[in-house]
């Protein structure tokens, strides 16, 4: 096939081996790529019921059919294993020029297995996969790590690696590339951790050829017009941060815990006063026309920048309820450097921080306190204690979820995540095509995968109410979704093709020579879907998983637009049943074997 | 009966005339949002373009409308009532 190099690289940190694997072509016509590929391999590679930190559960890097097409936005790559977070499927996306150099390795996904003994830097480039001492670079920030190595192997190597929070498996962590992108979300720097893996670099040596280059080249003309039209205007000028106005005057920007009883204005942060007031550049990914990156110099610290976007805004402020700018840009800047999901850490920050308000915490804990001077300080100090595991931090350092649990008192109704993953800045209580999607998706709250807000923000459902649509609405969002992981498309291009699936068809098969149409790739997103789920079930999921915290579901909204809203369990109930049914499923949440059938997951599982 | 309206400017219109909230009064009972766009393109030409086409007295696709921070509906189903705000925001929800 073309597109593609068919191989899997499999590395066993154990015992430090390597050997390539064949990528069979109905493997890839089925699961195509990035997320969907690895949800394959994460579901042919993980033992069932294993320690997501354990040495049994594989890291998989996954490329795609359309990186190094040159297609706008198409540089990225997805990060798979079983969540320390949720004990799911944990996948999250990145993107840049490692992407082309994963795939120029020779391989379309790395699964990593095993753990080392000692630390170690991988090394995967023409002459196969080194396992370099990785000690001298422990404790040193993601940046830092990054640089070193680009200094000691030379030019051309692209590094994956983790800060000190993956080292000390704090279980939000994350893995960063080029420069500060994140692998955010679902604790998979964790599991780098855990295989005591600082880093991993790739220099590319190959390139894999199209099938059909000159009318590839015709779309890329085409799609990178498309790309800098209306459908993307919001991205290029000031990023996903114009989200934080917007969503303060339309009450859906979820503020001191999803109490949302903050009378703290927090307009000094918006997207448009950043802009106006700090210095701001732009930044691209490899082969993206978008730029959606904004780079924000940070007041008082010569001239370092912070990669900021809505939900470092949003998590490093409103949720912990501070609105100093500076502690804001520091906070996020510091969760990037350590190498820690940002919705996470300030989720936990805030729960605890309401813990603490409310005399919840247990007398030994309070020993562990930082001292502080004020607020912002405090919220500082603990983000700090989180990446080291030291004092408070190493217990935070497990989420809200585990501590809540281990608190009890109450505490959990207000641990605010879904499956253990911590929620990301979208009310759900005033945003009930959302509330579905942060229910439902496999990997935890999540707002990505079902792309649930632009149903309630369009207007094309009333956001406040609760009708049949909405599951509807769920189910093409994450069909449509798992497609775009998979091949890989940013989201931030997807409004801009004409027809998304005949579009995305017609670049797939010109890319690989395969004869795919709109309907079977459809297809491939429901099946993707459903393998996301049934490793789900292997792995414990049950009904009740699928579900929002207490206080979403108890505590109506005290203020906004629309006073006392609420989003009871009985109307949740009545949208997740919805969604069952629309997903061919059964009551209960399980997917019946005539389904399994009709995808054909019953015989593609089976080698 | 004359209607007095308040628009609200978030992302690159605020940015682009320095302005939250304009406050617009109109010496008629019947007002729609063609006319609210047209006021606005009057006084603010910089928004022609890139944030409202003048001609057709519309937003451009990039831009959306709610009213009062409530429902998002098209210019032509907008009612407008003395008091009411004009929300135009971007039309890309994601991030």
């Amino acid at each position: 096939m073309f597109g593609y190099n068919n191989k899997v690289l499999i590395i066993d940190v154990s015992s430090k081996s390597w050997e390539w694997e064949d990528l069979a072509e109905d493997v890839v016509r089925n699961f195509i790529g990035g997320s969907g590929l690895g949800a394959y391999l994460l579901y042919k590679h993980c033992p069932t019921g294993v320690d997501p930190l354990s040495h049994a559960n594989p890291l998989i890097f996954c490329a795609s059919p359309l990186v190094g097409s040159r297609l706008t936005t198409t540089s990225k790559f997805a990060v798979v294993s079983k969540s320390p977070q949720t004990g799911f499927i944990g996948d999250s996306l990145s993107s840049s020029s490692i992407a082309l150099s994963i795939k120029g390795v020779g391989a379309d996904a790395v699964v990593i297995t095993g753990a080392s003994k000692e630390w170690v830097s991988l090394v995967v480039d023409k002459t196969g996969v080194k396992f370099n001492d990785g000690s001298n670079l422990l404790g040193t920030t993601t940046s830092v790590t990054e640089r070193s190595l680009t200094d000691t192997l030379g030019r051309g190597y692209d590094t994956a690696c983790i800060g000190p929070a993956g080292e000390n498996l704090v279980r939000f962590a994350s893995i960063s590339n080029d420069g500060g992108r994140q692998a955010g979300r679902t604790g998979n720097g964790a599991v780098m951790g855990s295989k005591k893996i600082k880093a991993i670099s790739f220099k590319g040596h190959t390139k894999v050829p199209s099938f059909d280059e000159k009318a590839l080249s015709n779309i890329r003309i085409d799609l990178n017009h498309k790309s800098l039209g209306a459908a993307t205007e919001k991205y290029r000028t000031l990023g996903t941060m114009a989200n934080l106005s917007v969503f303060e005057r339309l009450k859906i920007l979820p503020t001191g815990n999803f109490r949302n009883q903050s009378n703290t204005d927090f307009q000094n942060i918006s997207g448009e006063a950043i802009h106006a007031e700090e210095k701001v550049s732009t930044s691209h990914c490899a082969n993206c026309t978008i730029g959606c990156e904004k780079l924000v110099t940070i007041p008082n610290s010569g001239s370092k920048k912070v990669r900021l976007e809505y939900q470092s805004l949003f998590a490093m402020g409103p949720l912990v309820g501070i609105s100093d700018r500076e502690t804001i840009l520091k906070s996020s800047k510091f969760c990037d450097e350590a190498g820690m999901d940002t919705i996470s850490a300030g989720s936990t920050c805030a729960w605890f921080m309401e813990c603490m308000q409310k005399g919840l915490i247990p007398e030994s804990w309070l020993k562990l306190l930082p001292k502080y001077d004020n607020e912002e300080d405090f919220f500082a100090q603990l983000l700090t204690s989180i990446a080291e595991r030291s004092g408070i931090g190493d217990i935070l350092a497990e989420g809200s979820a585990r501590v809540s649990e281990e608190i009890g008192l109450g505490s959990d109704e207000f641990a605010m995540h879904v499956k253990g993953l911590e929620m990301p800045g979208y009310e759900p209580r005033s945003l009930k095509t959302m509330a579905l999607g942060f229910a439902i998706t496999p990997r935890g709250a999540c707002h990505n995968r079902t792309s649930g807000y632009e149903a309630d923000l369009s207007g094309s459902v009333d956001r406040f109410g609760v009708d049949n649509r909405r599951s509807e609405v769920a189910v093409s969002g994450e069909d449509f979704t798992a497609v775009l992981d998979s091949l890989v498309w940013c989201k931030f291009l997807r409004k801009a093709f004409d027809d998304f699936y005949s579009d995305s068809a017609e670049a797939y098969n010109l890319m690989t020579g395969l004869d795919i149409t709109p309907a079977e790739l459809k297809v491939c997103g429901e099946r993707i879907n459903n393998l996301k789920k049934l490793f789900n079930i292997r792995e414990g999921w049950r009904r009740c998983d699928d579900t929002l915290p207490h206080r979403i579901l108890n505590e109506p909204l005290p203020d906004g637009v629309m006073p006392g809203v609420v989003l009871s369990q009985e109307e949740l109930d009545t949208m997740v049943e919805g969604y069952y049914v629309c997903r061919g499923w059964t009551k209960d949440g399980l997917i019946p074997s005539s389904k399994m059938c009709e995808l054909g997951l019953d015989s593609l599982l089976v080698n | 009966m004359a209607i007095n309206l308040t628009v609200e400017l978030f992302g690159n219109s605020r940015v682009i005339t320095g302005q939250k909230l304009i406050n617009l009064w109109f010496s008629k009972s019947e007002v729609d949002i063609s006319d609210v766009i047209q006021e606005l393109g009057q006084r603010f030409p910089m928004l022609d373009g890139k944030v409202l086409d003048s001609s057709t007295k519309s937003l451009l696709s990039s831009y959306a409308l709610n009213l009062n921070g409530v429902g998002f509906k098209d210019a032509a189903q907008i009612e407008l009532a003395d008091g009411d705000s004009i929300l135009i925001l971007p039309s890309q929800a994601g991030g």
